[in-house]
């Protein structure tokens, strides 16, 4: 898993590296990747004693301490490897999935106080805590400062008297970081969770043994006492946070200047009245605090407190105080800034020895790797819903492209069509050729007007249809036919002339056609025809008795009639409009 | 999200994928959709073309009833020229020859559209027949006229004895259907 750390950013190929890591390592699954080490369910907590480290181990569920093997001073990754095999294989329970390393840093604490200076102009969009990591020298203004071996974290003093800056510079040496930085490398290459982290010890008990002296009475002083340095914390009687001090001890012996350094430092911050306690955090503790500190105090009284320890494990200060909880409301000072606010956002477990920002920016972040995970989640599930929906749509299509529907449903089987329109062609033709107006059949009609005994002569016979009121749009014409009769008749003619001129002596005649003739345009019974007689009937002018019978003269009547029958657009006889 | 890592996971990581996936999505939609509107349409000509077959053998029933008269009209209606008249009016005069009973004066044809023939657009022409005969004669040519050629349409006839005869004289105009 190797990925250069002096490559700028290349689109692709840190996309691929993080694909492999998602893909190589627990990075994706496993969230203590990117967790803090004293989070951790596993804890190693190492103290530098000498020339190696004092370990001791810390199991969540068993909540128990436990001294394991000691690290040398000087550790290469090999030498880590074999120790943390041995870990795993002798100390750590099957269920162990991480391991937070967490260096105390007891060994060295300085203070530094902020100078006066525009601030806005030194911070420039950065805050104070990333600054003073970056560049320590530009915010203390002090160029001897040796960044490279030294480590700078902000920690805040709430009730100092110095308005602008409540808060002061901890730095510490940088030794340990090349051993907690091969721990996570280690861990990166057995793909197993190791985080680091570099406590500032005086920092973190001063979070943690004031609350154990409960209410106070006066402003009071935290003197914790190691090995190397002392370390002060100056409070209000409330508890507030008010300045740090630290001194450096020479063979670590108690300096003669102690007690003009804290009455100094007091009326500094103007407290005239407090008491001072004093915690014995060394490792050896001969010789005993109290002798110690009559030969430096003369004036200051003080009380010395005894960390609570184990006969059976002694353990460091920080690691007896371990159990104080530092959220919980029910220790005193809870309503303070020092103890509340401070201690939430973790300013006394600030890691001083955290990876460089080159070697962070070189790894992806949680979320980089939840994205990605999801992402690659959200791809295996659509890969496999469009593989379901894509067989889903084949048999589908298969089903549909071999059914008979879809094999005989390309086009129109033009049979039924054909035969219908030749049907409807055959039916048009038969209304064309239909007995709509016939010669035969008029002539039939002429011959049964009259008595075939001779009384009736007639003259002229004429029969004419004609369309009647031709438009285009109507599937048929009405069609009016009239046949007209002018001819002469004898008295014994007259009756049944006068009963031609009548609908039912006409309509007799029609019907005595239609049967004899099968001529269906005589048949009156349709809605859609209709019949009109006219008789016009008067003496003959020029009748003579004496004339030869059979000739016009021998008449004594002459007549005119017309018949005329209207067969309607909407009969069947009609004349047909569109054309074949 | 680490700034080094960020643009490469969110556009290969999450983007890339999501819009892979919707097209692929798109695409088998799109072939869903097509074979689905295809199979719809092919469908419905299927079964319409069922239906049509069960249409078409009712129809096939009622076409047998005028299978032998639609030949006979086809070729009427395309054959119904001056020949075919006069022919059959000269054919009907020999069945009166020797006879006084019935005799053809005149036959004019008009290649336009009257009476009848004119109120359709179906093409037509027109008859004019001059005929002397007996009124049996006449009813007896007319019939045989007007059935054999029944796209003949009378639009009028006039009817009058003869000036010097026993006759009947019968002016006779028609209107033929022609195709």
């Amino acid at each position: 898993m190797e990925h250069e750390e002096t490559n700028p950013p290349n689109f692709l190929r840190d996309y691929s590296y993080a694909r492999s890591l998602l893909k190589n390592t627990s990075r994706g699954k496993n969230p203590d990747w990117y967790r803090d080490a004293h989070l951790l369910s596993n804890q190693l907590h190492l103290f530098e004693t000498g020339t190696r480290y004092t370990a001791y181990y810390w199991n969540e569920t068993s909540n128990e301490w436990q001294l394991v093997n000691a690290l040398p001073g000087k550790v290469d990754p090999s030498v880590l490897e074999e120790y943390l095999q041995y870990l795993q294989l002798e100390v750590f329970p099957s269920s162990c999935r991480s391991l937070g390393v967490v260096l105390h840093l007891n060994q060295e604490a300085s203070v530094f106080e902020f100078p006066n200076q525009d601030w806005n102009e030194v911070q420039a969009g950065s805050t104070l805590s990333e600054l003073i990591r970056s560049n320590p020298s530009l915010v203390l203004q002090d160029r001897t400062l040796a960044e490279s071996n030294m480590t700078f974290r902000v920690f805040p003093t709430p009730a100092s008297p110095h308005v602008a800056t409540s808060g002061c510079a901890v730095a510490t040496s940088r030794r340990g970081e090349e051993l907690l930085a091969a721990f996570r490398e280690v861990g990166n290459e057995t793909n197993f969770p190791i985080q680091t982290t570099g406590l500032s010890s005086p920092l973190l008990l001063l979070a943690r043994l004031p609350r154990t002296l409960g209410v106070q009475e006066k402003a009071f002083c935290i003197m914790l006492r190691f090995d190397e340095f002392s370390f002060f914390g100056f409070y209000t009687v409330a508890g507030e946070l008010i300045v740090l001090r630290s001194i450096k001890h020479a063979n670590k012996q108690l300096p003669h200047t102690l007690e003009s350094t804290l009455t100094t430092t007091a009326a500094s911050v103007e407290l005239s009245d407090m008491e001072l306690k004093v915690f014995d955090c060394r490792a050896q503790k001969t010789p005993a605090l109290d002798t110690e500190l009559g030969g430096v105090l003369f004036n200051l009284s003080y009380q010395v407190f005894v960390p609570p320890t184990s006969e059976e494990l002694p353990l460091p200060i920080e690691l007896s105080t371990f159990q104080i909880e530092d959220d919980n409301p029910g220790l005193v000072f809870s309503e303070t800034e020092t103890f509340g606010t401070n201690i939430s956002e973790g300013y006394h477990l600030q890691d001083f020895l955290s990876p460089s920002d080159q070697e962070l920016d070189m790894l992806p972040g949680a979320l980089d790797m939840k994205v990605l995970r999801l992402g690659r989640i959200f791809t295996r599930v659509a890969l496999a819903a469009c593989l379901l929906f894509g067989a889903y749509v084949g048999v589908s299509s298969f089903s549909k492209t071999s059914s008979e529907s879809w094999k005989k449903g390309q086009a129109s089987t033009s049979e039924a069509l054909t035969l219908s329109k030749d049907l409807k062609k055959v039916k048009a033709t038969e209304q064309f050729l239909a007995d709509r107006s016939k010669g035969w059949a008029t002539l039939e009609l002429f011959a049964r007007l009259f008595p075939l005994d001779g009384s009736v002569r007639f003259n002229t016979a004429e029969h004419k249809a004609s369309p009647e009121g031709t438009n285009a749009k109507l599937p048929s014409t009405s069609l009016v036919k009239k046949w007209t009769i002018q001819g002469f008749a004898l008295e014994q003619a007259t009756d049944s002339l006068v009963r031609l001129n009548t609908q039912e002596g006409m309509g007799e005649v029609f019907e005595a056609v239609e049967s004899n003739t099968g001529n269906s345009s005589f048949d009156l019974s349709q809605n859609t025809r209709n019949l009109m007689v006219n008789l016009d009937l008067e003496e003959n002018t020029s009748f003579n008795r004496n004339a030869p019978q059979g000739t016009m003269n021998a008449y004594p009547y002459q007549f005119s009639l017309e018949i005329t029958q209207r067969i309607e657009s909407g009969d069947t006889l009609a004349i047909p409009v569109t054309k074949l | 999200m680490n700034p080094r890592y960020k643009s490469g996971i969110l556009a290969l990581g999450a983007i890339a994928p999501v819009c892979v996936i919707l097209v692929i999505f798109g695409v088998l939609a799109a072939q869903k959709s097509r074979v689905t509107k295809e199979f719809t349409k092919r469908e419905g000509i299927y079964l319409s073309n069922q239906r049509a077959e069960k249409t078409a053998t009712g129809v096939k029933a009622q076409l047998a009833t005028y299978q032998k008269r639609k030949a006979s009209w086809d070729n009427l209606l395309k054959r119904s020229d001056v020949g075919s008249v006069t022919g059959l009016l000269k054919e009907i005069s020999t069945q009166y020859n020797g006879s006084d009973k019935f005799r053809q004066n005149a036959f004019k044809a008009f290649n336009r559209e009257t009476g009848i023939g004119a109120a359709s657009q179906q093409p037509s022409v027109t008859y004019n027949i001059s005929l002397s005969g007996t009124y049996q004669a006449l009813q007896e040519s007319l019939f045989s006229l007007e059935s054999q050629m029944p796209n003949l349409n009378l639009n009028s006839i006039e009817l009058k004895p003869q000036q010097n005869g026993q006759l009947l004289e019968a002016e006779i105009n028609y209107s033929a259907w022609i195709n």
